[in-house]
């Protein structure tokens, strides 16, 4: 069964020249060892560094935006290629190290028993499983918006910034037509709600990135938070 | 009105109309957001030949002094145009990143085929 459905592992790449390569090969290697077909698409947002280079050295499928377009765009640009290719299940994928191929056969599960159209890869679902240390006003905001998810939409979404996901077709194809450019995690997560989609969460572990810079940087976090909670509301708002 | 007031407002207007039908001259203007700029200089020529107008207005809308009218009328004025400006730009930039993101798609396509 597991065979013929086509699985996309999509991986932003920004000046990610350190850890691409391992990134990549540690799918492989698992692929390899599990007789999984995982394939891969590495989106260079246009990297100033080698990382464009590193991947077509190594036979590694990447498309390169020919200019910087941020997180996400770049992936937005990873879900029209997986709509293009017809994917069935597409994954977004950390290029830094952060996300381990061994979680995404638990994330596409649901997806496979029909259980959920979107299953997110989260840190803090189940406090014991997971050693991510990430900082006491970072999980604040992450909370608050989970917060002001759950009272627009009815549905508590712990994780709502992890960018470990799985979406099955129909929300490809959605993501292909729309897809937030600004604070794409957890926008996306209440658009897909909000179209009556079903999320899953499943606990994973993560791990400290290797290397690179988050998308979030930590200055402008207050800044982020309000902007992602006046787009919740707003969208429902535009919805109804 | 004063009529050193009277008279910037008219010299300001025909300078304005100067610019604004140059740049439409030189095709860097389209007529579509040309024809705001001439009502706006319309608007301000019939008001320094007229001033009366002006100041039955400002006084209606409770302005002391006409120039701080004048100022506030196109003061919000500027806000309004900054905002569709703001509008556009946003729309611009959802049309590049999908050009970006096509054209980008269909050269790695390309680059698979040779």
């Amino acid at each position: 069964m597991k065979q013929n459905y086509k699985i996309l592992l999509i991986i932003p790449a920004y000046n990610e020249e350190t850890n691409i390569l391992s990134t990549v090969k540690n799918i492989k290697d698992y692929n390899k060892k599990n007789k999984t077909n995982y394939d891969v698409i590495v989106i260079n947002d246009g990297s100033l560094d080698n990382t464009s280079k590193i991947c077509h050295e190594n036979h590694i499928p990447v498309i390169d935006l020919i200019k910087n377009l941020g997180i996400g765009g770049a992936v937005q640009t990873g879900y029209k290629y997986a709509k293009e290719n017809n994917y069935d299940i597409a994954i977004q994928f950390d290029g830094d190290g952060q996300h381990d191929v061994r979680y995404v056969k638990e994330i596409i599960a649901p997806i496979l028993n029909k259980e959920a159209n979107m299953v997110i890869g989260s840190r803090f679902i189940d406090k014991t499983s997971s050693e991510f240390k990430s900082s006491f006003t970072r999980r604040i905001g992450i909370s608050l918006i989970s917060s002001v998810i759950r009272l627009k939409t009815n549905k508590k979404v712990y994780d709502t910034t992890s960018g470990f996901r799985a979406v099955d077709k129909k929300v490809i194809n959605l993501f292909a037509l729309t897809y937030p450019i600004e604070y794409p995690e957890p926008i996306s997560t209440v658009e897909v709600l909000y179209n009556h989609f079903k999320i899953k969460e499943i606990p994973v572990n993560m791990n400290e990135r290797q290397g690179g810079k988050s998308s979030i940087a930590s200055w402008k976090n207050i800044y982020y938070m309000i902007n992602v909670i006046l787009s919740i509301l707003i969208i429902g708002k535009r919805v109804k | 009105m004063n009529i050193n007031l009277r008279l910037f407002l008219i010299i300001f207007a025909i300078f304005w109309f100067v610019l604004t039908s140059y740049f439409l001259k030189k095709n860097k203007l389209p007529v579509k957001y040309s024809l705001v700029w001439y009502t706006i200089i319309f608007i301000m020529l019939i008001l320094g030949a007229f001033p009366n107008i002006l100041v039955l207005i400002s006084e209606f809308c409770g302005f002391q002094v006409v120039a701080s009218f004048v100022v506030g009328v196109i003061l919000t004025l500027m806000i309004f145009i900054t905002l569709i400006l703001t509008m556009i730009v946003a729309e611009q930039k959802k049309k590049i990143t999908l050009i970006i993101q096509e054209l980008s798609i269909l050269k790695e396509k390309i680059q698979n085929e040779k």
